[in-house]
């Protein structure tokens, strides 16, 4: 359901049922259910080492705006709704003690980063769980999308562990 | 107050000042405060474990809530009968969030550690009861001689359903034969806090 701009009500009209269900009834309900989407991937993705590697995401937790296809493209969230966004993702690499682990969440246009986080490693015992969150606006048609760095040296998993890796997720803030 | 679904307006009806009080002025005030929580702690209060778990195991501390800055809507009146089976009835109601209007919240928290020099990772956790799973976490590990508190955070979004409870967890991890307990600073505001707003259904 999407925004209609709120019309100026004038002296003397009568005010139609279509009118208050456009401009009272949708508008609220457009507000009261923004759109908001989660997702996540059910599997390990290995990310070869020095190389920027876009995060797939095969599963939903919730999209009420069509902003995330399980099938295609399944990296990207895509606004259809034009509007400032909440951004957020989360994920886990396993556990090396060698470099340092960037993940990112970039949007289309440019294409350019909208949230970063660079951590070093020096513990081989244990994960390393990131969680970047950001605001950027968005026209329809922009998407964003996870991308994440590693520099163990050779392939490490980004791991898949319910329910905070990998997961990506957006909220329409506003206009 | 809580929201009330919009209800589809008919051609020659008569409207009341009733249908727009409710429809109009009150799921707008819904929508204008939506809910929202926040609890911390008092200042300069610490928390702390001791633990004598391996060096390969991961230690872990709830962390507690005693202060409430902000709740809107009972999010922080919780009772053992509000928790699910898993949870001892004895266990603290202030390490917890509850809510109670479903929809999609934001969900956020931050603590300080104590870094210790045996300490070789830290990190925190933003859980739901039900299920004891995490929905948002972070760790970060230790790489210099650690001189001041160090702070972590994380945040998630999630569908919350009425009756949802989250807690925040401390994670740490310590080298072989070191120093395995654990303590959290608290400064008013800063951390630790936990918060939840509600974002929309």
């Amino acid at each position: 359901m999407a925004w209609t701009t709120p019309r100026t009500w004038v002296t003397g009209e009568t005010p139609t049922a279509a009118q208050f269900n456009a401009h009272i009834r949708d508008n609220l309900n457009f507000l009261y259910g923004a759109p908001s989407c989660r997702a996540y991937h059910n599997a390990a993705q290995a990310i070869v080492t020095a190389t920027e590697t876009g995060l797939a995401f095969n599963s939903e937790r919730f999209d009420n705006d069509t902003m995330h296809s399980t099938a295609t493209n399944t990296d990207r969230i895509t606004a259809n709704t034009a509007g400032r966004y909440l951004l957020i993702s989360n994920g886990q690499f396993a556990a090396n003690a060698t470099g340092y682990r960037q993940w990112d969440i970039a949007i289309s246009v440019g294409p350019a980063y909208v949230g970063m986080e660079i951590l070093p490693v020096v513990s081989a015992a244990a994960a390393t769980v990131m969680n970047v969150a950001t605001y950027y606006a968005a026209a329809v048609t922009n998407y964003f999308y996870t991308s994440v760095i590693q520099t163990s040296g050779g392939n490490l998993n980004v791991d898949s562990s319910g329910n905070y890796s990998p997961e990506f997720m957006a909220h329409w803030m506003g206009n | 107050m809580a929201w009330v679904a919009q209800r589809t307006w008919v051609t020659a009806e008569t409207i009341t000042a009733s249908m727009f009080n409710v429809m109009v002025r009150d799921d707008q005030r819904f929508l204008y405060s939506p809910p929202h929580a926040r609890a911390g702690s008092d200042e300069g209060e610490t928390q702390n474990s001791t633990e004598t778990i391996a060096s390969t195991d991961l230690s872990i501390l709830e962390v507690d809530f005693s202060v409430t800055t902000e709740d809107t809507d009972n999010m922080r009146e919780i009772t053992s009968a509000d928790y699910p089976a898993s949870i001892p009835a004895a266990t603290p109601s202030s390490r917890f969030m509850k809510v109670n209007t479903a929809g999609k919240y934001l969900l956020a928290s931050s603590i300080a550690f104590q870094v210790h020099a045996d300490m070789t990772v830290f990190g925190i956790s933003i859980g739901r009861a039900s299920d004891a799973l995490s929905i948002a976490r972070k760790t970060r590990h230790v790489t210099a001689a650690p001189t001041v508190d160090e702070i972590v955070g994380a945040s998630s979004i999630w569908d919350c359903v009425v009756g949802d409870l989250f807690y925040v967890t401390a994670l740490w991890r310590q080298g072989a034969g070191g120093q395995t307990s654990a303590d959290l600073s608290g400064a008013t505001l800063a951390y630790p806090y936990l918060s939840a707003q509600w974002m929309g259904n």
